[in-house]
Formats: C-alpha cells, structure tokens, sequence
C-alpha cells in the first residue's frame, strides 16, 4: 500500500461559520493504481490532490504515505519524503521562466542535493527520453504548451517518484496534445508509477484504473 | 546550488531592470555617504589618540565657582601649580606647558615665513609622540634663544637639503625677537589636534611674563605625565589641595583631570563640572544622519523585494512543489539581495573615492580609504553585513515563507501582510527624510540669524592686523598716512580681540559686592581712545577715556557691568577697584555681543593701553575695498617697508566661531536632499509597481467610465496618506530636536512654523512629481491592453 487516508478533514473558517473543504475521506491507494478525481469545480478535488502532496496541510484525521505517519512529521521530514516519493504536474505547467529546459529539468536534483556528474546524466537521460534534446537550451516561453507539460512532466518524473499527482494536467491543451499526454501517463503507468490525476473529462478519466468522485468535499 | 541561485539572481535581475536600477542606485549613493560619513567619525574619533603614552597624558583644568553654586570650566593653570606638584607627587612624572597657538612672521635671512607656532618646554617631546629628528631637547630648556621648529617648515627655509643647514640657523620672529633653530621634529599627524610649525622655550617666555610665577595667574594650558599606575582621581585630589593651600579666597576654585585626547570631543562641561559634551556631539550628529541614509535605502529594498516578491509567488510556489525547503529559498534570495548589494558596494565604493576631495574640502580635513588599515576593513565589511542583512534578511524569509499551495493561486493573505509593512516603512521613511529637511532649514535659519543679527558693534569691512613692538613704534606714522588714503575710514588700536575677549579678569571690587560674586570675571580689552568711534559703539553714560597712551585713574565698562555692580542710573563717578588700585568710572558703553552667540555678554571692563593692545585695527570703505586694501599695503610699504603685511578680516574671524554650524549646516542640507531623493527613488519604485499591479483595475475602471484623472487621484491618494502621517510623525521630533540644539545658544530664533510648512510642502511636491509620472502614465494607457493580459 502506497498511502492511505482516513477520516480527513479540512475546513475554514469564514464569518463565523466553518466551511468544510473536505468531509471525511477515507482513501487507500496502491501501488501501481492510475486515479482519476472527478467531480464539478469547487468539489474538492484539487485541495484532495494538494493535502494527497504534502503541500498542504488538514485540519482532523490521518495519512499515512509508505508507513509514515504524515500528519505528525515535522515539515522538513515531510519535506524529505515529498521530494523522495512524489512529483506534481500542473495545469499552468507551472515551469520556471529564468530557467532553460534543461535547468528546470535539473532544478528538483537540485534540491536533493545530487552530485553534479549524475545530475547532467539524469538530465540527459530524460531529455532523450521525452526526444526534447534539441529543446534544452530553450526558454519555457519558447515552447508550445504540450512541449511545456512534456517538459512538466519530465521535471516531475526525473527524480524518479513512486506517486504522480496531476492536476488537470491538458486542461491547457488542445485534443491533440491532451491525448499525446495521457497516452504518455499511461505509459508511465504501465511502468510502475503511480498516478492521480483531477480531471473534469469522462474520456482522461478512461485512462485511470478507478475513479473517484467529489461533490463538496465528499467522496461519493 | 550556489552557481544555480547566482544564475537565477542575474536573470532576475534582467528582467526587472527598473528594480535592480532603483535599489543600486539608491544603495550605492547610501554606501558612499555613509562610508564618508563614518571615514569623517572615524577620523574624529582618532585625533590625539596616537599619542603613544595617550593614557598617561592628563591636562590640567580649573573648576570656577560662580554665583548660585554654578561651576564654569577653565583651561588654563598657573606655572607654580605644575611645577610645585611635580616636585611633591610622586605620580607625575612630568609637566607639559602648552602655550595658545598665535601666528607670527618668522624671517630666515630676507625672507618672511608665517606660521602657526607656541611656547612650551621639553617635557612635550619626551611625553607626546612627537619625534625629534635633529637637535637636542633640553634646549628647550637651557637655552633661551633655543627654537624648535618642524619638519614641513625647515623644507620651506632650506628646501631638500634642510638637514644640514638647520641647525644653529638663526631666526627671526617679530613678535618675540631672536632665536637660534635647535631641533627639528616631524610634523604632527593629521590625527594631531596641535598643529605647530614652531615652538620656542618657556622658560624664555616665563623670563618676559613674571606675573606667570603667581599661583592665582592662570596664563597657558598645562598638561601632567602620569606614572602608569598612578590614580588619576586621587591625585586630582591632592593637587587640588595644594592648590587651595596657596591661593587666597572664600569660593576657592578646583582642580579637574581630563584625559588630553578626550578633551578634543569632549570639552564642554556642566554647572556640576561633569563632561556634558562638546564635539561628541556633532560626530554623534552626523554618524546618526548616515545610520538613517542607509536605512532608507534598505526601505527601499526591503519595499521594493516585497512587492516584487508577489509577482514571483509562483515560482515560490513551484519551487517548493518540486522539493525546495525554506532554508534553501531563503538562501536563493539571500543571493539575489547580495548580488545587489555587492555591486552596490563595488559602485558605492567608487562614489566615495570621487566625492573625497570635495568632502574634505568641505570638512577641512584629509581623509581617505587607507587599504593598509585594518580599521578601514572593518568599516566596509561592516557596511556590507547591515546593508545585506538589513536589506536581505526580512524579504528573503517573508518571500520564502510562503504557503506553496496560496502561492500558487496568486497571493491573498501574504500579500496583505507584507503591504502593511510597506506602508508602515514607506512612513518611516518621510518621518526621517523630514526630520532632516526641518533640521536643515532651522539650522540656516539660526546660522542667518548669527550672521545677520546686529551685534552692537561693527564688523564688516574691518581688518586687523598683529600688532608687534615694530607697529607700536610706527603706529601713529601709520595711523597718519592711512587716514589721508583712498578708502581707509578710520584707524584704532584694540587687544586682544573684541569679538572673543579671550582675556578675563576677577579682579574687580566695588562697594557691595558679595561674596558670591568674588570669581566674577570681567572680560579686558585695551584700546585706544577712538575704540568706540571705530567699532561703532554708542555710549550709555560719560566718556571715553581721552587721547593718551595710559590711564590709571579711570575706567570705562559696559552696561552688563555696570548692572552686575548695581551702579543704577547714574554710574558715572563711583569709585572701583581694579587691580588693587581706585578708579573712578567716566563712561559706560551700551552692550554688544563680545563672544559668540552660545554665550550670553560678558561684563567688559575697557582700558586705555593702546601701546600694549594687540592689534591695529584698519576700518575700509565697504564700497571701494579693494582700493582700501590697496592703500594699506602701499601705507606699509612706505613706513616699514620690509615688515610683512599680514590683515584677517574681523568679520572671518567671528564667522569662525560657527564653523561647526557652517558645517553642520551644509552638511544637513546635502543629507536632507540626498534622503529625500532616495525616499522618492523608493516612492518611485512603489508607484511603478503599484501601476502594474492595478492595470488590470485600472481597465476596468476606464471601460466602465473613468477619467484620467480619477484614475490619477486613485493612485496617488494612497501615497500622500502615507506622507501626511510621516509630516504629522516627524514634526513633533523635528520640533524637539532642534529645540534641543538651539538650547545651546544664549541668543537664538524660535523654532519658525514655516520650516515644517515649507518641509510638508517641498516633500508633497517632491512625491507628487514622482507618483504622478507612474500614475498618468497607468491612467492614459489603452484598457485593451491591460485587459487583454487575463
């Protein structure tokens, strides 16, 4: 078992009156599973996918992420094991605009402080991988946008991560590329990785292995 | 990683060229001034502190008991003192008499030579580090005709080859007579409060002023080398108390130790006799004003970083998303905010070695980054550290510290924070730049008032001119020829100096003086008997003295005088003592200011004593001064030809008692403009930012109706808030500082309303030209654009 999740809840509190974000989810996912949140705006799912990575925190219940026990680590821990175990795809592809491909590829080896012969070679690796090599010494907005969720993709990828989470990850994109990318989340699936992804279209969510579904902070 | 936050930084950097502009310009005009700033307090700080045996070095002052238990400070001591208390305590191991400094002609063959010189005895070489180059000491002792003179001087007589012409040289030096060269020493550092070019022996001087071998005779500064473990309070003590054993007197004065090199910063005392301050406080002043220069620049940055740190909330977020923490964040920014400050530093740098010969101009000193001093490192490594760290520090944990998932989205909450800090800042800022705009402008104002305020007595286009025993005995021949040439207005006699009466007197009694009032000391002039034709001073009662070379029956005093002896009315004819002899009063004159305006006027007593006076006093034609000058140098030439023509302009002369105002005035003008400007070179930075992050408020506003102006005054309105709280903040410590300062002035402006009026305004207008510019320029831009960018 990968994660597991039970009885999570998140809320705010606005004028006086809390407001629920997310209501009792009790989640458990293996490894090797291809998720797919859906649900309408507002439903929950991307604060699911945040509180899933570590990026954000809540309010009752438990998380367990590899046996660890995430909502009593101290944040650098649960720092360590995001950057170990976990990599994130955005909508926005969210990439670094002062970095060059290459240099928003090397970015989170960076972070775990790997040493610089293996960064180049990871690097060079994954470039290769995702046939992006003549694309390295280029400006993200000097991309297409399926070549700048490629290069997403490959940043969230190159540490190797046991868990992908992908928020609405070709909500940018034309059919076209939106297929390229999930043919390619497939793949990876197919490799062993772990993905969740939010997705508001029933055709993405075919990929997934299971869907789960929100509806105000409830799993339904 | 550190390659990585570098290349980072400098892309950055790229792209936000406004930014990067505003903050190293502003940081490195901050660097330079407060770089100067602290080389000048620095400097300050070292003068007379190289003395080898500083800690040994004690002068010797007097404490004066005045009327109401009140203590004034005094100089000078009498010989028989030091040298009495030398020979019974073993503590001191020597005395040191420090003549006042005078300028004389010094004459080496056919050539006159003027410069700075004193009288004082061989214990100064062998106790201050002073070092003798040719000749021998004692000398200066034994030998009357023994002068010593410096280094630079000798070079001026002999040129290169000084060395062997100098000894046994014989010297001529007007005021004094015939001497033969000695020794020479090595010029006084730059960090040397004395200055001397020449020094003669005083037991020379001693042999020709006899009153100085009487205990109560206070004629010179005198100076004790103590053993090095003796007990500085303790001896003051017991030299006090032989003081007392051999003066005579109720209210008997004491004896105060002060350190020779504290007595530079700190010379003004209290009515307790406690330090109370003295220069320290301008140094404080000034060290201060740089501290806050270099603060509003950090403001800027730290304002600046903030809100440019929302623009980047997203690359935070995304940062933290793929694995960085905190620390490494803070470390990325930490880089940034040094790049700037370490080009900054490197441009500030350079600023400072620009503007040095100008500052030294301005601060009569010679000041420079001496590379080879270990001091100097300290100071630009702690320049560097508070700028980074005052710059760096809060930006980079605030930007660092974001929410990743709030970063993200844009910012809501952070940004809030952050903007309130700014606001607050932004208002610390004005409140300083205005503090010193006010301080400025009532500085001016009391030097203008010093300047212009009527004294009572002329002293404009009057020139003085040394008067040795060569002019006495030429005077009225001189006095002759002058009065019948061009432009020459009238010609007296007068000594030492009527616009600073150094010299003072408690020797004067009348029927019922109490005894309070036995240390009361009457300034002395000598004069001749047109004294207050010339000078312009109406009398109150009486006469002058009449035409002569003495009068021992009568006297002549001012008005102050006349009320502290509480003659009334009708002063003429009482009898007074002076000196142990009776007089009788003939004429008061109305009171003018005799010092400068720190103090109040001095009770004045006048003699009749021309031949002895000290100067002659030339009064020119203020319209045809030139000519008038003329006229004098051809008068002398004719009468004493070769006797050099030395004249100082009196008014100079009493100018030169504010030239710490004069500077502190300049001084706080160029900090005040330098603050505002940076101030505003933030405002502008703000205002430029706050457009961008309202463009898109600004199109909707324009497509749902709005003028240019409304949009003007949306931007703006926020600013000025901002400048009118600082106005309101720094008014009132505006007003207590400089009330503060002018506490010092016997004589004095009330603090004008119109300098805070004038300050608010200049600053609103100021801030106005530059909000306006970012503003008009958002409010006339087309909303299709600004729209189009969501």
């Amino acid at each position: 078992m990968l994660l597991q999740l039970n009885n999570i809840f998140k809320w705010v509190n606005s004028g006086g009156q809390r407001i629920f974000l997310l209501k009792d989810i009790n989640l458990e996912v293996q490894e090797g599973e291809f998720i797919s949140v859906m649900g309408p705006s507002g439903s929950g799912k991307s604060t699911l996918l945040n509180v899933i990575g570590m990026l954000d925190g809540f309010e009752e219940g438990e998380y367990t992420f590899l046996d660890e026990p995430v909502h009593s680590l101290k944040e650098k821990h649960r720092a360590n094991l995001y950057k170990e175990y976990i990599g994130f795809v955005f909508q926005q592809y969210h990439l670094l605009d002062d970095l060059t491909v290459q240099e928003n590829l090397e970015m989170p080896l960076l972070y775990k402080k790997i040493k610089g012969t293996e960064r180049k070679a990871m690097v060079a690796d994954m470039l290769d991988r995702f046939n992006i090599v003549g694309k390295k010494d280029l400006f993200p907005a000097q991309l297409s946008g399926g070549q700048q969720q490629l290069v997403g993709i490959a940043r969230a990828l190159i540490s190797s991560p046991k868990l992908i989470l992908a928020d609405e990850p070709t909500g940018n994109l034309n059919s076209s590329q939106g297929e390229e990318i999930m043919a390619l989340f497939k793949q990876l699936n197919d490799e062993g990785v772990t993905i969740i992804q939010v997705t508001h279209s029933e055709k993405n969510a075919a990929y997934g292995s299971r869907i789960i579904n929100l509806l105000d902070g409830r799993m339904i | 990683m550190f390659k990585n936050y570098l290349k980072t930084a400098w892309r950055t950097l790229l792209k936000n060229k406004v930014y990067f502009l505003i903050n190293t310009i502003g940081l490195s005009i901050a660097i330079a001034v407060s770089l100067l700033m602290l080389l000048w307090v620095f400097d300050e700080y070292n003068i007379n502190k190289y003395h080898e045996k500083d800690d040994q070095l004690y002068l010797v002052k007097r404490t004066v008991p005045l009327e109401h238990e009140v203590l004034d400070v005094y100089e000078g001591v009498s010989y028989p003192l030091l040298d009495e208390a030398k020979k019974q305590f073993a503590e001191i191991e020597d005395y040191i008499t420090l003549g006042a400094t005078f300028e004389d002609n010094l004459r080496i063959g056919d050539t006159d030579f003027r410069a700075p010189g004193a009288f004082t005895n061989s214990a100064f070489f062998k106790s201050f580090t002073v070092p003798v180059l040719l000749g021998n000491v004692e000398d200066l002792d034994n030998k009357p005709e023994a002068l010593a003179i410096s280094e630079s001087l000798a070079q001026r007589f002999w040129g290169e080859d000084w060395a062997s012409k100098a000894l046994g040289s014989p010297v001529h030096i007007y005021d004094n007579g015939d001497f033969a060269v000695s020794l020479v020493y090595a010029d006084f550092p730059s960090q040397s409060s004395i200055q001397n070019d020449f020094y003669y022996g005083f037991q020379r001087h001693l042999s020709q002023n006899d009153w100085m071998l009487e205990w109560g005779n206070n004629g010179m500064q005198g100076a004790f080398l103590l053993r090095e473990d003796a007990n500085v309070s303790q001896l003051s003590q017991k030299v006090e108390a032989l003081f007392h054993e051999n003066i005579t007197g109720e209210f008997k004065e004491g004896i105060l130790f002060q350190k020779f090199s504290d007595n530079y910063l700190y010379n003004q005392f209290d009515e307790r006799a406690e330090v109370s301050g003295g220069r320290i406080e301008y140094v404080r002043i000034f060290a201060l004003a740089a501290i806050f220069l270099l603060v509003i620049s950090c403001i800027n940055f730290i304002n600046l970083s903030t809100a440019y740190a929302t623009k980047r909330a997203s690359e935070i977020g995304v940062r933290k998303a793929i694995g960085a923490q905190k620390n490494t964040l803070v470390g990325q920014f930490f880089t940034e905010t040094s790049l700037i400050t370490s080009l900054s530093f490197l441009v500030g740098i350079g600023l400072t070695l620009l503007l040095l010969p100008f500052v030294n101009t301005l601060t009569n000193k010679n000041l420079g980054l001496d590379i080879s001093q270990s001091s100097l490192w300290f100071m630009l490594l702690g320049v560097f550290v508070l700028t980074t760290l005052l710059s760096g520090a809060y930006p980079s944990f605030v930007i660092s510290s974001f929410k990743p998932v709030t970063a993200l989205k844009g910012l809501g909450k952070e940004q809030k924070s952050t903007g309130t800090l700014r606001k607050g800042l932004v208002v610390l800022q004005f409140s300083l730049a205005l503090l010193l705009i006010i301080s400025a402008f009532v500085i001016q104002k009391q030097i203008d008032y010093v300047n212009q305020k009527d004294l009572g007595i002329a002293k404009n286009h009057i020139i003085s001119i040394h008067q040795d025993q060569v002019l006495t005995q030429k005077y009225e021949a001189l006095r002759n020829e002058l009065l019948v040439s061009e432009g020459i207005e009238g010609v007296t006699l007068v000594g030492p100096s009527p616009l600073s009466t150094p010299a003072s007197s408690s020797g004067v009694s009348w029927p019922g003086k109490t005894q309070e009032q036995e240390n009361i000391e009457f300034a002395l002039l000598w004069t001749a008997h047109n004294f207050p034709e010339t000078f312009e001073i109406p009398l109150e009662h009486g006469n002058y003295y009449r035409e002569g070379t003495q009068d021992t029956l009568n006297l002549v005093i001012n008005k102050t005088a006349a009320n502290i002896m509480g003659l009334g009315d009708d002063p003429v004819g009482k009898a007074v003592d002076f000196w142990g002899g009776k007089r009788e009063i003939i004429g008061v004159l109305k009171d003018f200011h005799n010092r400068s305006l720190y103090e109040p006027i001095q009770p004045t007593v006048f003699l009749l004593e021309p031949n002895n006076a000290g100067a002659m006093i030339v009064k020119l034609n203020g319209n045809q001064t030139k000519a008038a000058l003329a006229s004098v140098q051809a008068v002398f030439d004719k009468v004493l030809p070769n006797h050099p023509l030395h004249y100082d302009f009196v008014d100079q002369e009493y100018a030169a008692n504010y030239s710490a105002e004069l500077l502190t005035g300049a001084l706080a003008r160029y900090f005040a403009i330098i603050s505002v400007l940076l101030s505003c070179l933030g405002l502008f930075g703000l205002a430029t930012f706050t457009a961008k992050e309202r463009t898109k408020e600004i199109g909707i506003r324009k497509v749902l109706g709005a003028s240019v102006q409304n949009i003007t005054v949306l931007v703006s309105k926020d600013f000025f808030k901002l400048i009118g709280i600082a106005i309101l903040i720094a008014s009132p410590l505006a007003y207590y500082f400089m009330g503060n300062w002018l506490g010092d002035f016997a004589y004095r402006i009330n603090i004008p309303v119109l300098a805070f009026v004038l300050a608010g305004a200049l600053t609103l207008l100021v801030s106005l030209i530059t909000i306006s510019f970012q503003a008009i320029k958002s409010a006339t831009s087309n909303p299709v654009d600004s729209l189009r960018t969501e």
